[in-house]
């Protein structure tokens, strides 16, 4: 139904290095899986759920408890299903997330991708979102009213 | 040159707040020649370090210190610790807001008489009447430069406005336009014309848009009647035997606790800190509180009824290209006995960049806030409209700020709690206008609805109403308390009701009769 998302603009997407600190590196390829079943981009590679990721592990040299807070939901999301992870089927894998829609460490990853996935501008352009406008003069000469399927009369 | 007061200089006018009323007031006052003092909370933030980018800017402008709510409102739960969403910068809430400028309607002014007795519901007529107000909305406006007032242009309309008015059309709607805003056209008052930048809720970057950081202090300033003085956080104010009020106590960038004298003072703190401010200066004279000796003060807090109605379309919108408020249907916006709630509404386009667009949608009323059918909507991005239901809603005496019992905040003042439930009125409101926004969308093809519930109050209303009598409220019709002849509440907490419109005109308008009315009494040496 919805047009796909566009590789508009490939260049523009930041090659960070991608390094966690905090969070052991079982769990963050656990939390990067988690994300893409939670909020499927399908064309959205890893790097920019990854930066979700770090985002997290930034928070947990402030916060002590963070870390084990998300080992041990990821262990009672784990233990519920009976498989490991990696070997469920995606739909198994969305049963089990709705069984913990509910826990606060569901919604602190939900809350968490929310804020740090979508403002992160080098993600914009795969959204079709151009961001700052003002050094380039507005959109006033840029499409602020270049919409073709409606005409003025219907106006 | 700017002015600098001493703390002793007993014979400023001192403002508590530079936004819409505290701004206009303190040039109005400057250019009657009076000695004119602003305290403001925050830092000043010129234009030029505006930023056009959502998450940047909430930074920098909001008033991030700590609230705390209750009651069955939908923030309590969504947004427990941040209930509204205003600045606290030198200019205010101006340098964030939409725009829109809308004058009030005659009924507005009687509610309680038009609507009848409404259960759990406080209405109270104004004491002013809307023939009282109209010289001075000439004046707002073109103070302000409202598009569609003083033959002033409307602005073009974007993409996202041209689709609503499209739907709006084909429901039969027969006022909707660009709105009267008081963003620049044509060149105007020493600022450029729009260039449709999309960024207006982040600051004035572009300067085509009215704030009172770049038009009343400046403005102010330049007669050398005015001090702006920035970081200045007021924590109560002080009184003598006779109960006029002296001066503030405030802390200052360091935190240092300083006391400035004055002759007159007037609030302008937005509607949860000016009652606070009053709450917090009890004395044993005024135990309750300054000014409330109706038991008034922090009362009949309003937000509008509001909401948000999103579509997904097949074909591109690019809603984020333009204003982002310059759309508005004027036809609900009457009070018909025949529908199941009293007073209207307006819809009014409303974009948002993908960042707070998701956390928006996170929250809807239609699907889960994870998931594919969440992601799919966002994928749509560039296929999306949207807009924003704003409308009267009614003042209940339970709906209140008050101070907290425990909780301090960095300065040692006791932190807001802001209550409030919704009143049947308001919700019977807000599904009708969803409904009619859904329509005006689907008369265009929409594939896809997504309603918002109400996000944290941009309109904040009516703790501190102007009342005919002083059991009813706290103030009188030129925002002088009825308790204290020199306090006057000088911002929206003095809105006896909400009205429907967006209250900012309104706001600048009061400000400019309270200047007249204080340099009149001034004058004549009664305050």
């Amino acid at each position: 139904m919805n047009p796909p998302v566009g590789f508009t603009d490939p260049a523009s997407v930041a090659s960070e290095v991608y390094k966690c600190h905090r969070l052991h590196p079982e769990l963050v390829e656990q939390l990067v899986s988690i994300y893409r079943t939670m909020f499927p981009h399908s064309t959205v590679p890893d790097e920019f759920y990854e930066h979700v990721v770090r985002k997290l592990d930034d928070q947990a040299a402030k916060d002590q408890d963070l870390s084990g807070f998300l080992s041990n939901g990821v262990e009672a999301l784990n233990s519920q299903t009976g498989t490991a992870w990696t070997g469920l089927s995606e739909e198994a894998r969305l049963q089990a997330l709705k069984r913990v829609e509910q826990t606060p460490f569901f919604q602190k990853l939900r809350s968490d991708f929310v804020l740090h996935f979508y403002s992160n501008p080098a993600i914009w352009p795969r959204f079709g979102y151009e961001g700052p406008s003002n050094d380039k003069g507005g959109y006033l000469h840029r499409g602020f009213n270049d919409i073709d399927w409606i005409k003025s009369q219907e106006v | 040159m700017p002015r600098e007061f001493a703390l002793d200089d007993g014979s400023v006018v001192l403002i508590v707040g530079s936004g819409a009323g505290g701004g206009t007031l303190g040039n109005e006052l400057a250019q009657k020649g009076i000695q004119t003092l602003i305290l403001e909370a925050g830092p000043r933030i010129e234009r030029e370090q505006h930023i056009d980018d959502e998450r940047q800017s909430f930074a920098q402008l909001a008033w991030l210190d700590k609230r705390t709510t209750s009651g069955s409102w939908r923030i309590a739960k969504d947004s427990p610790n941040f209930p509204a969403n205003v600045c606290k910068v030198v200019g205010g809430t101006t340098v964030h807001w939409g725009g829109c400028s809308l004058r009030f309607q005659e009924h507005e002014l009687r509610t309680k008489d038009m609507y009848g007795d409404i259960a759990g519901a406080n209405l109270l007529n104004w004491p002013l009447t809307l023939a009282e107000l109209e010289p001075y909305y000439d004046k707002a406006e073109d103070k302000m430069g409202v598009t569609g007032t003083h033959g002033i242009p409307l602005l073009d309309a974007d993409n996202n406005q041209i689709v609503m008015a499209a739907g709006a059309k084909k429901v039969g709607y027969q006022e909707y336009s660009t709105g009267n805003m008081a963003i620049n056209s044509r060149p105007r008052d020493g600022r450029p014309a729009t260039i449709q930048d999309g960024f207006c809720f982040q600051g004035i970057r572009s300067n085509a848009k009215w704030s009172t950081l770049n038009t009343e202090i400046p403005k102010g300033e330049a007669t050398g009647n005015l001090e702006v003085r920035p970081q200045c956080h007021v924590l109560r104010i002080e009184h003598d035997k006779s109960g006029k009020v002296t001066g503030v106590v405030y802390a200052d960038k360091q935190g240092d606790h300083r006391r400035q004298r004055a002759r007159i003072v007037c609030l302008a703190g937005n509607s949860i800190e000016t009652p606070r401010i009053l709450l917090n200066s009890a004395s044993s004279q005024y135990p309750e509180g300054l000014a409330n000796s109706s038991g008034q003060v922090g009362r009949n807090y309003m937000r509008h009824m509001s909401g948000a109605v999103w579509a997904v379309f097949d074909k591109p919108v690019h809603m984020y290209r333009g204003n982002t408020m310059a759309g508005c249907i004027k036809d609900e916006r009457f009070h018909r006995p025949n529908r199941e709630f009293v007073g209207g509404y307006y819809m009014q386009t409303l974009h948002l960049g993908l960042s707070f667009l998701a956390t928006r949608l996170a929250n809807n009323l239609d699907l889960a806030g994870w998931g594919r059918q969440f992601t799919r909507i966002l994928e749509a991005y560039e296929y999306m409209a949207g807009m924003w239901l704003v409308g009267e809603d009614m003042p209940q005496e339970t709906n209140c700020v008050t101070l907290h019992p425990t909780e301090k905040d960095q300065f040692g003042m006791p932190i807001p709690n802001v209550h409030f439930d919704d009143h049947v009125n308001d919700i019977a409101m807000r599904n009708h206008a969803y409904k009619r926004g859904a329509m005006v969308y689907d008369a265009v093809g929409a594939t896809r609805i997504i309603r918002t519930p109400p996000s944290p109050s941009a309109h904040n209303l009516g703790t501190c109403r102007q009342s005919a009598r002083p059991e009813d409220g706290v103030c009188n019709k030129w925002g002088q308390t009825h308790n204290i002849k020199n306090l006057f509440i000088s911002d929206g907490s003095q809105f006896t009701t909400s009205t429907a419109e967006n209250p900012t005109l309104t706001i600048v308008a009061l400000a400019i009769r309270q200047a007249d009315y204080i340099a009149d009494q001034m004058a004549k040496q009664k305050i």
